[in-house]
């Protein structure tokens, strides 16, 4: 790669910057002092990746999965996952035309740019697997036919952590096709208690007046630009000595995947596009290992509580990036 | 130290270097010199913003004016000087505005002209340099040139290209360089090495272009321009008590004499005590008057002198003959046989004399060398002194010797001698009293008891001889020799008040007192300066003669012996030896002299021949058949030699100029960029300081870290690892005057306030 001088600024990642700056200002008039989730969910679109939403109820799960939708315009559909749904019910399903005597495709709630998989653990795995393909290559396959699915695709799930009755977790596979999982977290009590001063309906009356904050192009522009961030070979050799660190240890029956280190790689990319810059620090890894990587692992010692299983996930994470001597 | 103080320092060393050198060459005056210096050290105190500085700058118009003033001055002496062009006044004028450049040392532009006027003074000193220690002052400047301008040029960029833009979209912004220029790790030791290194090497390619270029003489062509130098211990008439305290310390060499019967002494002891005994013969005077010696310039005392000329190869021998002598002057061959052969070499004297062992026969004067521009001649003076002429050779005809030079330093010539003995003493018959009546005239000056004493000391004795042994005799039983003069004004001849009443005194009193009395006694005597003995060094097998050796003597008609010396000066042991470190300067001032103030084509000639001669070059190797001639192995070592040598040279240069043009903006040894260096660097301080980064940190936590802790200077380090990360993981290379600017910032990291 030839060396670019540092005079010459950056059109491109400027312009990114602010595109960013302009997506997250719009999601924020929804969600209020929670910036870092925000980011979360706009990296995990930058990234051409999905995003799962992990958190106790009533936090805006639901509410940052539709105000990213929303503002970056395109189509959004929500999908309410019930122990009943059926992966027809999502992909499509194709029905004889009596006119013509012919089948014809009638595409699902995936058809779309965004998709919320709301409550993603309440239905079985059959229908969860479902979205396999989808997330993976952004097509489905019926009937011997493939259906694309239109750029950007980005399905945004969520899931209730503490709830364990009457839920199927997700299993490995689909875990690790998702790019991020985030937590939202409970609001500030500052937050919380401007929150409960507004008139109840306002924030649903903010999402509903939620505009597109940027074009469908600009949003795949942006994830065309992250693609081109740089990322040097001693970071490229870092994220392999981590996932090669996770699958060592001691604590994990399953380390990180390739697709793994390839997600965190396009998070990350994503994050210095964010940043406004054209090239990988590995604070960018760092700070996203966590949500990029702890989802994919599964434990020796799988613990019962989802929580805990979580915890711990993360633990052996925090202990792998502390002991790798980071290059630089 | 700060860049701007190494700056300083070596622009000063620079002109103080030219200073020393001008004022070690004696081409100026004592009094600019020590003006001169004395306003150096005052302006090392100026800088513009202090007190003084105000004061000067208040005082810039009066400067002015005194510049205009002083080099209208100077144009006028110059000119009034012609056609004898004395280009001091300019040098004074440089000097001048040296000093006061020194004290207005405001920008790039002043630091400029005081190099180019250090440079003229320089070349003045060269000008003139007679003496060895130009080399080295030479070899210094060198130097410090090669530093000087190095630091010149990189304060330059500094201040006048160092824009910088901390972020991609800022602006290029006009950074203040007084960080940089107090920064104490722009140069360092390594810079001045290889740039050291460079100097020499260039020091020793001029040196080797000057001994290469044909040598065309043209400071002889603009002869007149160099001004005497030699001091020498007595000037043209002797006037007794004016050098009341002979200078002993006065180190100044007067003469170098290879003296091959000298050299040829088997014993050091024989050496010293022959070489202890040497009457060096001048100057010579006969008539006493009131305390001075001078010469009446009576034309029957005239030296006669005959020419020998020896067309095959130009060389003139003079043969000398005293008119007072019976008989005609001997042949060149019967006068030089069996004499002491001296080669001698002129260094300083004030007097255009030859200078010979006494006493002298013949005078041989070389033939001028190819190439030369001067020739060497003698002329006849009075009572066997002869004068040196040194004319300036026309390349157009070689017997053109009209134009005399004014300088004879550095003249050669040789001296054939005879010793004088006491014979045998001649009737008085022999005499011719008409030719010595000047040696008979005694002063008038003197009262009648002088007369009283000669008659009562020599009036009893039988033969001239006799006469001069009882006076010498008396002399010393009576008085003593003293440097420490008193004088009794009452008595109006210093002899006088030597003979009755101080009876001490040095060796002019002693030869006055034996002259005067002894004509009084009837001998005919004539007063002769020169020097007595001289410095063995055995380093290159000659005598060195110093101005400290300056001594008088007698010489005293004997009849059919003729003109003998009788020196009446009691013995004053002088130590003959030279120490070690005297011999090896000598020898140094000798080479100098002899091969760089006179090399001349002849001489190059020589050393090309003696390199060849060294190096089987040059060597006609041609077969009658053509076959090739196989290389000698001396040859292809030169060769091997020379190819290797020229590839550390080039390797030396190219090493120091990339280290210091890039002032350190050192790569690594994978070709890493020179940010990760300074980088580096600055980790390794902190480290040093307690605060290590973890090798899990990354620069950015590190650095959070570092401002967390409270780290000193943590902007410095904010923007070095700004720069350090787009380098390490952006590929983007940071421009230099960046890495200049941190490297200086980043010195300042860590370090307590």
């Amino acid at each position: 790669m030839g060396a670019m001088t540092r005079l010459v600024p950056a059109e491109r990642e400027r312009t990114a910057a602010e595109l960013v700056q302009r997506l997250e200002r719009n999601i924020a008039q929804v969600i209020r002092g929670k910036p870092a989730a925000i980011r979360h969910a706009v990296l995990a679109l930058l990234a051409r990746g999905h995003l799962l939403i992990e958190d106790v109820p009533g936090v805006g799960k639901t509410t940052l999965a539709r105000a990213l939708a929303l503002s970056m315009g395109g189509t959004f559909h929500r999908i309410q996952f019930t122990s009943d749904l059926l992966p027809s019910d999502i992909l499509g399903v194709s029905v004889l035309e009596p006119a013509s005597g012919q089948f014809v495709f009638r595409k699902g709630p995936l058809f779309a740019n965004v998709v919320l998989a709301d409550e993603i653990n309440r239905t079985t795995p059959r229908t969860q697997s479902a979205l396999l393909e989808a997330m993976n290559d952004s097509q489905v396959s019926l009937d011997g036919y493939t259906y694309r699915l239109e750029p950007p695709f980005m399905v945004v799930a969520t899931q209730n952590s503490e709830e364990h009755y009457g839920t199927y977790p997700l299993p490995e596979s689909q875990m690790d096709r998702f790019t991020l999982r985030m937590r939202i977290d409970y609001p500030s009590a500052e937050d919380e208690k401007g929150l409960i001063l507004e008139a109840p309906a306002v924030t649903e009356d903010a999402l509903a007046r939620l505009q597109p904050a940027l074009l469908l192009s600009e949003i795949i522009s942006l994830q065309d630009a992250a693609a081109r961030v740089r990322i040097s070979p001693e970071l490229a050799g870092y994220i392999v000595d981590v996932a090669r660190e996770t699958r060592r240890s001691p604590f994990l029956a399953l380390g990180l995947s390739p697709r793994g280190e390839l997600a965190w790689r396009n998070v990350a990319r994503a994050s210095a596009l964010v940043a406004g810059r054209d090239y990988v620090l590995p604070d960018d890894l760092k700070q996203l290992a966590l949500p990029a990587l702890a989802h994919r692992l599964v434990l020796a010692n799988q613990l019962d509580s989802t929580g805990r299983v979580r915890e711990e996930a993360e633990r052996v994470v925090k202990d792998v990036l502390n002991r790798l001597p980071v290059p630089g | 130290m700060k860049f701007r103080l190494i700056h300083k320092l070596t622009s000063y060393l620079l002109a103080g270097t030219a200073l020393a050198t001008l004022a070690s060459s004696q081409t100026a005056s004592w009094l600019s010199v020590a003006v001169l210096a004395a306003a150096a050290i005052l302006s090392w105190f100026v800088e513009p913003d202090t007190r003084l500085g105000r004061l000067l700058d208040r005082a810039v118009p009066l400067l002015n004016l005194a510049t205009v003033g002083l080099f209208a001055l100077a144009v006028l002496q110059v000119v009034r000087s012609f056609p004898e062009v004395d280009l001091s006044p300019f040098l004074d004028f440089v000097l001048f505005l040296l000093g006061y450049k020194l004290c207005q040392r405001r920008g790039n532009r002043d630091y400029l002209q005081i190099y180019i006027l250090s440079f003229l003074v320089m070349l003045a000193a060269a000008w003139q340099a007679t003496s060895a220690v130009f080399i080295v002052g030479f070899f210094l400047y060198v130097l410090l040139a090669t530093w000087t301008l190095i630091l010149f040029h990189l304060r330059r960029e500094i201040e006048e290209n160092y824009l910088v833009r901390h972020t991609g979209d800022a602006s290029g912004a006009r950074v203040t360089v007084t960080r940089v220029l107090n920064s104490r790790r722009v140069v360092g030791g390594p810079f001045f090495l290889y740039t050291g290194l460079v100097a020499t090497l260039v020091f020793g390619g001029a040196a080797l272009v000057f001994a290469s270029i044909p040598r065309v003489g043209l400071g002889f062509i603009l002869g007149g321009v160099r001004r005497q130098t030699g001091v020498a211990g007595f000037s043209d008439e002797v006037k007794l008590g004016m050098h009341g305290v002979l200078s002993l310390d006065n180190q100044t060499v007067i003469l170098r004499a290879q003296v091959p019967r000298i050299a040829a002494l088997r014993s050091d002891d024989a050496r010293d005590s022959t070489i202890a005994s040497l009457y060096w013969r001048g100057t010579v005077y006969d008539t006493y008057e009131n305390g001075e010696w001078i010469r009446s310039r009576d034309e029957k005392t005239r030296t006669h002198l005959s020419l020998y000329h020896s067309p095959s190869n130009d060389g003139r021998t003079y043969v000398l003959s005293s008119p007072q002598a019976p008989g005609p002057p001997p042949g060149r061959t019967a006068a030089i046989s069996g004499a002491v052969e001296q080669d001698m070499e002129v260094v300083a004297l004030t007097h255009a004399v030859v200078f010979a062992l006494d006493q002298p026969v013949a005078v041989e004067m070389p033939p001028p060398p190819p190439g030369a521009f001067t020739a060497v001649d003698v002329e006849a003076r009075w009572s066997g002194e002869l004068g040196l002429r040194v004319f300036r050779v026309s390349p157009f005809d070689r017997n053109d010797r009209r134009t005399v030079m004014p300088e004879f330093a550095g003249a050669r010539y040789r001296a054939y001698s005879r010793a004088s003995r006491l014979g045998t003493d001649g009737p008085e018959g022999q005499l011719l009293p008409e030719a010595l009546s000047p040696y008979l005239r005694a002063a008038r000056s003197l009262s009648p008891r002088v007369r009283e004493l000669a008659v009562r000391l020599t009036a009893v004795q039988p033969s001239a001889a006799a006469k001069v042994d009882a006076v010498v005799k008396w002399l010393r039983a009576t008085h003593r020799y003293t440097t420490d003069l008193k004088r009794d004004a009452s008595i109006p001849d210093p002899l006088e008040d030597f003979l009755f009443h101080q009876s001490a005194g040095h060796c002019e009193y002693f030869a006055s007192a034996a002259a005067m009395l002894l004509r009084m006694g009837g001998v005919p005597t004539r007063y002769v300066n020169g020097f007595l003995g001289g410095e063995w060094n055995g380093l290159r097998q000659s005598i060195t003669v110093r101005d400290n050796r300056a001594h008088s003597w007698v010489e005293a008609y004997l009849g059919s012996s003729g003109w003998v010396r009788v020196d009446a000066t009691p013995a004053v042991s002088r130590a003959a030896h030279m120490t070690r470190l005297r011999q090896v300067l000598d020898a140094v001032e000798m080479f100098w002299s002899r091969w760089v103030i006179e090399y001349s084509a002849s001489q190059q000639l020589l050393l090309a021949r003696q390199l060849s001669r060294e190096f089987g070059w040059l060597q006609p190797h041609f077969s009658p058949r053509g076959t090739h001639h196989r290389a000698s192995r001396t040859q292809v070592l030169a060769v091997a030699a020379g190819a290797v040598a020229l590839v550390v040279v080039l390797a030396l240069r190219k090493l120091p100029r990339r280290r210091a043009v890039r002032s350190g903006l050192r790569r690594g040894w994978r070709g890493e960029p020179p940010v990760f260096h300074v980088y580096q660097r600055a980790l390794d301080r902190l480290a040093a300081r307690g605060f290590a980064r973890r090798p899990e940190e990354t620069p950015h936590e590190y650095l959070a870290r570092a401002r967390k802790q409270g780290v000193a200077s943590a902007d410095a380090l904010a923007r070095l690892t700004e720069c350090y990360a787009e380098a390490r993981y952006g590929d983007i290379e940071v421009p230099s005057e960046v890495v200049l600017q941190l490297r200086a910032e980043a010195a300042s990291i860590g370090r307590d306030s």
